[in-house]
């Protein structure tokens, strides 16, 4: 495959700028300092994932043709474990939040909902979608 | 078929290295001018209408302004992303692009991009209408079937509103391409040429776009998971893909356009019968630009001379 893309389009060419001189690329240094701030803020709610997924996203837009930089590697790397973790973590957690409460299978008696005023303020409007049979 | 859609890829990537300060940071200019400014006018009409003032009148007023706001918003939102794709062809087209290219359409050609958007609003509203009469269905439906025809008119909205998508983007590329040939004195564009031109891209070319959805699909998934500052960085990218796309198309079938037209200065497409198998790195890459017509290259009649240093060799 990658001999007949040779074929069909050429080789592509070194790509240099300035005047001969390489330049880093800037998106593998992203993605490596991405997965980094995603590894010290794992334990921080969602901003791990947010910081990963950004590590994940760099890395696969600093791809020109060559094989992925090691700085783009490495952030794929830390990125991809800190969001998979994550991930992971989130889904368990909520997974037995859910379990545990039996909100699937409690089923509040109808007569004795309480009244409760027409302009609702948050706390009473998630009793009140509670009330409606909404399960939230 | 694939490959071809990877080579559009890869060269939307490499135009973007080292661009993505122009293309990302614009982007978010307009998002804050779009979403912010006009968002407040949108709220204090909504405000209007639903907390602020019961009495009849009162609410028409927030009626009134809320449709206003929402004209204004529909507008910028407009301006903004012909400014954002004006960005986006700059970079692929190697050259420099800023924040001022983001107001592209209020100072070139104004009306004509109006009319262009008030066809792709019209027509965006019309791709909603058969997946909204299944949607009526479903409501009507009971039980598994309305489940179905609530699936069905979803992905079918889906797939129009992607279908015009694709069409927007190719038409403004053409109209793009049609300004670039205006400045080097070969005519203006007209809209219904950009639009019979967009939608014959899209007829062409309908399998490397469907081929391009996945991977861009997992881009937009990172993009929600990073709390959609992700979309600043895949949003130009694809633009970008879909204007090297747009391109290769023009150039395999008339030999033509920005990788190898005479009109940019490249090398003929026609040599060999095969014109885009033959070195389309040729007329992308800079050393086969230095004799080209871009206004970068032509010297003193424009005051200066030579690629800006640092981006280009």
């Amino acid at each position: 495959m990658k001999h007949q893309e040779q074929v069909m389009y050429g080789n592509p060419p070194e790509i240099s700028y300035g005047y001969g001189k390489q330049s880093p690329n800037n998106m593998a240094t992203a993605s490596l300092v991405m997965g980094i701030l995603a590894a010290m803020t794992f334990c921080c709610c969602y901003v791990g994932i947010a910081f990963g997924s950004l590590g994940i996203l760099f890395a696969l837009l600093s791809r020109n043709g060559e094989p992925m930089d090691g700085q783009a590697k490495a952030g794929v790397i830390l990125s991809g474990i800190v969001v998979g973790v994550s991930v992971l973590i989130w889904g368990i957690f909520l997974a037995l939040m859910v379990a545990g409460s039996g909100w699937t299978v409690y089923d509040p008696p109808v007569q004795n909902l309480p009244v409760y005023p027409d302009i609702l303020v948050p706390d009473n409007l998630l009793k009140g979608l509670w009330m409606g049979g909404m399960r939230i | 078929m694939r490959e071809r859609t990877s080579y559009g890829k890869l060269m939307a990537r490499t135009s973007l290295l080292g661009n993505y300060g122009a293309a990302s940071g614009s982007l978010l200019l307009a998002w804050f001018l779009n979403f912010m400014l006009v968002g407040i006018c949108r709220g204090t009409g909504l405000f209007l209408i639903s907390m602020a003032m019961p009495q009849k009148p009162e609410k028409m007023a927030g009626l009134v302004l809320f449709g206003f706001c929402y004209l204004i918003g529909t507008v910028t939102a407009a301006v903004f992303m012909t400014g954002e794709f004006r960005i986006c062809y700059q970079i692929c087209s190697g050259r420099r692009a800023g924040t001022g290219d983001l107001f592209f359409a209020l100072s070139c050609t104004p009306l004509r991009f109006a009319a262009l958007w008030l066809v792709f609003i019209l027509a965006g509203t019309a791709a909603l209408v058969p997946g909204g009469m299944l949607f009526v269905l479903a409501m009507a439906g009971e039980g598994r079937l309305a489940g179905w025809l609530l699936s069905a008119g979803s992905l079918i909205s889906v797939i129009l509103e992607l279908v015009v998508l694709f069409w927007m983007l190719a038409a403004l590329t053409e109209a793009m391409e049609c300004l670039e040939k205006s400045f080097h004195g070969q005519g203006a564009w007209r809209i219904g040429e950009c639009l019979a031109a967009g939608w014959h891209f899209v007829a062409t070319e309908g399998w490397r776009l469907v081929c391009l959805c996945p991977g861009f699909l997992g881009m937009s998934v990172l993009g929600l998971l990073s709390l959609g500052l992700g979309f600043l960085w895949v949003i130009p990218y694809f633009f970008c893909t879909l204007i090297h796309l747009y391109r290769i198309s023009t150039r395999e079938e008339n030999g033509s356009g920005f990788y190898g037209g005479k009109a940019y200065g490249g090398p003929d497409g026609d040599r060999n019968g095969s014109p885009f198998f033959e070195d389309p790195w040729g007329s992308f890459w800079p050393d086969s630009r230095e004799n080209s017509s871009f206004p970068e290259n032509r010297g003193a009649e424009n005051g200066y001379a030579g690629q800006p240093e640092g981006r280009w060799p």
